[in-house]
C-alpha cells in the first residue's frame, strides 16, 4: 500500500483492510492505524472507505434480512393455512364431527358433499381400512397415529389398516402425498402404490401415484428409502437424498422379452434415479404443492389442465386441440385460477370462457 | 436482557410479532457464527429458519430461557453440527461448542449493523447492486456481507484469484460511480429548476413593466 493513486476501490477489495474495518484482527488494526499515522493527509480518505464499507455492508444486511424475515412470515402462513386433522380412533366415524371440520376448511359444500360420499363408501364396512382423502381445490395434512404426518395433495387419499402400526406402518397411496415419517426403526414405513412400494424408516419424501397419469414417482428429501419396482421384477432401489425415481405405469414387461433391446436400455435409464433439481428459488419442483406453490416447468397445456383442475377443483375442456400443445412454465402462490389464465394467455394467445355450473367449468378456445 | 425475556415470553404467548422480533434481533448473529462455521451461508439460512419455526411450532411446551441469547446460539449450532453431520463432510468441522454460550459478546458484525438508520440510502444502494451482474453481485455479497476470504471465494466458486479480485474491484467501482452519477444528475437537475424559476421570474418582472 504504498502507491499515490490508492482508492476507495483498492482499499476496499484489500482483505486486511476489511479486517481493520470489522476490527477482527489485531494485526490489520495496528497496520492501518499506524499507515495512518504516517500519512495523516490520507486520513480522510482511509475513514471515508471505512464508512463506504460500513453502508454496503449494512444495505446488504438488511436486505438479507428482510428477505429472509419474509420467507419466515411466509412458512408461519402456510402452515397455518394447511389445518393439521388428528386421526380418530378407529372403531367409530363420528359424521357429526367431521362435517364441520371440513366446513372450516373449505367453504365449498359442493366439495363437502363429494368428500361425505367418498367416507360413506369407504365407512360402508367392507374393509376394515380407513381412508382420509384430500378432493379437488384443497390439500390436507394428516397425523397418523404413530405420529408421522402426511400431506395429502388435492385429488388424493391414503388408506390404512386397522392394525396400522402393529408390526409395519402400511400406507395405501392414490394420487400424490408427502411423508414425514417417525423414526422408528423396529416398524418399517412402507407407502404401497400400484406401480413401486417404497419403504422407508425414518425420513421426509414425496410419492406421486394419480391414477389418470403415466408416471409414478418417488422424490426423497432426507433419510433413505428403498424403492420396490413391482412392474419390474420387485427390482429394489434405493433412493439417496434429492433422488427422484420415475416408472412409467403399465410396463408389465419392461424387463421381459417383449420390448427390443434398444427399448429395453432406456426404459432401464429411466428408472435410475435422477438428480432433483433445486431453482434459483431455493424450490424443488416435486414438492412445491406442499409449500402451496403450483409450478410447472416447460410443460404442455394438457398436461398443465390436469394439474389446475385438481388445484382449483374446477373443470377444464379444451375446444380447440392446437392450444393442448403449448407450453407453459410458472410459479403461482396465492393467484386464483382466473389470474393464472391472464397469465398465460399474455404468452400464448387463446381465450376463455367460465361457467359456473355445480362445479366451475373453463372452455378454452382460440 | 430484560427485552429478551419478554420477546421470549411473547413466543411463548403465541404472540407473532414478538417472535419475528426476536427473530429479526438474533438473525445476524446466528448468520455470522454459523457462516463462520461452514462458509455456506445458504445452508445456515436454511437452520435459522428451522430452529425458528421449531420455536414457533413448540411454543407452548418450551421452556423459560435463563439467558435467551445463549440458548438460541445453543440450540443453533446443535443443529448446524446435526445436519453437518448428516451431509457426511463431518470431517471439516470441529466446532468449538464452548466458546459460543458463556460467551455474550456480540460479533464483529453484529457490531457494525446500524439498524435501519438512513434506511432510504440504504435502499439506494441496494438497487445499485441489484443492478451489478448476477456474478459481480454474488461475489461482492460472499466477501461483503458473508465475510468469505479471497481464499475461501477462490474455493468456493472455482475462479481464479485474480478473476475474483478483479470482478470485485470492478463492482465496487460500479457502484460508487453509479451513486456520483445519480447525485450529479439530481444537481443538474436542480439547476435546471433554479434556471427555469429564474428566467420565469424575469419574465414576469418584464411583463409587469
Amino acid at each position: 500500500m504504498n502507491d499515490d493513486k490508492m482508492t476507495i476501490e483498492e482499499l476496499l477489495s484489500d482483505e486486511s483492510f476489511i479486517n481493520y474495518c470489522k476490527r477482527i484482527s489485531p494485526d490489520d488494526i495496528a497496520v492501518w492505524e499506524n499507515y495512518i499515522k504516517k500519512n495523516p493527509d490520507r486520513a480522510l480518505l482511509i475513514e471515508d472507505a471505512k464508512e463506504q464499507y460500513v453502508q454496503l455492508f449494512n444495505a446488504l444486511a438488511l436486505a438479507d434480512l428482510d428477505e429472509q424475515t419474509a420467507r419466515l412470515e411466509n412458512s408461519l402462513e402456510q402452515k397455518e393455512s394447511t389445518p393439521v386433522v388428528q386421526m380418530e380412533k378407529f372403531e367409530k366415524e363420528k359424521r357429526g364431527k367431521v362435517l364441520p371440520l371440513l366446513l372450516k376448511i373449505t367453504a365449498a359444500a359442493i366439495i363437502v358433499a363429494g368428500l361425505f360420499v367418498t367416507i360413506n363408501y369407504f365407512v360402508g364396512g367392507r374393509d376394515n381400512r380407513k381412508t382420509y382423502a384430500a378432493v379437488y381445490g384443497e390439500r390436507k395434512n394428516i397425523q397418523l397415529p404413530d405420529g408421522s404426518v402426511v400431506t395429502l395433495n388435492a385429488g388424493s387419499n391414503i388408506k390404512i389398516n386397522e392394525n396400522y402400526g402393529t408390526t409395519t406402518r402400511d400406507v395405501y397411496l392414490e394420487g400424490e402425498a408427502f411423508f414425514e415419517v417417525k423414526h422408528d426403526i423396529t416398524r418399517p414405513f412402507i407407502v404401497h402404490t400400484p406401480a413401486m412400494d417404497v419403504k422407508a424408516l425414518g425420513t421426509a419424501f414425496n410419492v406421486k401415484a394419480y391414477l389418470n397419469e403415466k408416471n409414478t414417482e418417488t422424490s426423497l428429501i432426507s433419510g433413505l428409502v428403498e424403492v420396490t419396482l413391482k412392474e419390474n421384477n420387485n427390482l429394489k432401489m434405493l433412493l439417496y437424498p434429492n433422488q427422484k425415481i420415475e416408472w412409467q405405469n403399465g410396463n408389465t414387461n419392461a424387463v421381459n422379452s417383449n420390448l427390443t433391446k434398444a427399448n429395453k436400455d432406456t426404459h432401464l435409464t429411466d428408472s435410475l434415479p435422477k438428480k432433483l433439481v433445486v431453482t434459483s428459488t431455493g424450490d424443488i419442483k416435486e414438492i412445491a404443492w406442499k409449500e402451496n406453490k403450483l409450478m410447472f416447468d416447460d410443460e404442455e397445456f394438457h398436461n398443465i389442465a390436469i394439474l389446475l383442475e385438481r388445484w382449483y377443483g374446477a373443470k377444464i375442456n379444451f375446444k380447440d386441440t392446437a392450444i393442448c400443445h403449448y407450453r407453459f412454465t410458472g410459479t403461482y402462490e396465492k393467484e386464483d385460477l382466473n389470474t393464472v389464465l391472464d397469465y398465460l394467455k399474455e404468452s400464448k394467445h387463446f381465450n376463455y370462457t367460465i361457467e359456473h355450473g355445480e362445479t366451475l367449468t373453463i372452455n378454452l378456445s382460440k | 436482557m430484560d427485552n429478551d425475556n419478554n420477546l421470549w415470553q411473547g413466543l411463548k404467548q403465541g404472540n407473532k410479532e414478538m417472535f419475528l422480533a426476536l427473530y429479526k434481533k438474533y438473525y445476524h448473529t446466528l448468520l455470522f457464527i454459523g457462516v463462520k462455521e461452514m462458509k455456506d451461508a445458504h445452508l445456515v439460512k436454511d437452520i435459522i429458519q428451522q430452529l425458528f419455526l421449531y420455536l414457533w411450532e413448540k411454543r407452548e411446551t418450551i421452556q423459560d430461557a435463563r439467558d435467551v441469547r445463549s440458548y438460541l446460539i445453543t440450540s443453533f449450532l446443535r443443529k448446524l453440527t446435526a445436519d453437518w453431520k448428516k451431509s457426511k463432510q463431518s470431517g471439516l468441522l470441529e466446532v468449538v461448542w464452548s466458546s459460543y454460550p458463556d460467551d455474550p459478546q456480540p460479533n464483529p458484525e453484529e457490531k457494525l449493523i446500524r439498524k435501519d438508520e438512513q434506511s432510504h440510502l440504504f435502499k439506494l444502494l441496494m438497487d445499485r447492486i441489484n443492478e451489478l451482474p448476477n456474478r459481480q453481485k454474488e461475489l461482492i455479497i460472499l466477501k461483503f456481507y458473508e465475510g468469505l476470504s479471497y481464499q475461501e471465494i477462490v474455493q468456493r466458486t472455482g475462479l481464479s484469484h485474480r478473476t475474483v479480485y478483479n470482478k470485485i474491484h470492478e463492482g465496487l467501482k460500479k457502484l460508487k460511480l453509479d451513486i456520483v452519477k445519480n447525485q450529479h444528475s439530481r444537481s443538474a437537475a436542480l439547476l435546471l429548476l433554479l434556471n427555469v424559476l429564474a428566467s420565469a421570474a424575469t419574465i414576469a418582472m418584464t411583463q409587469k413593466y
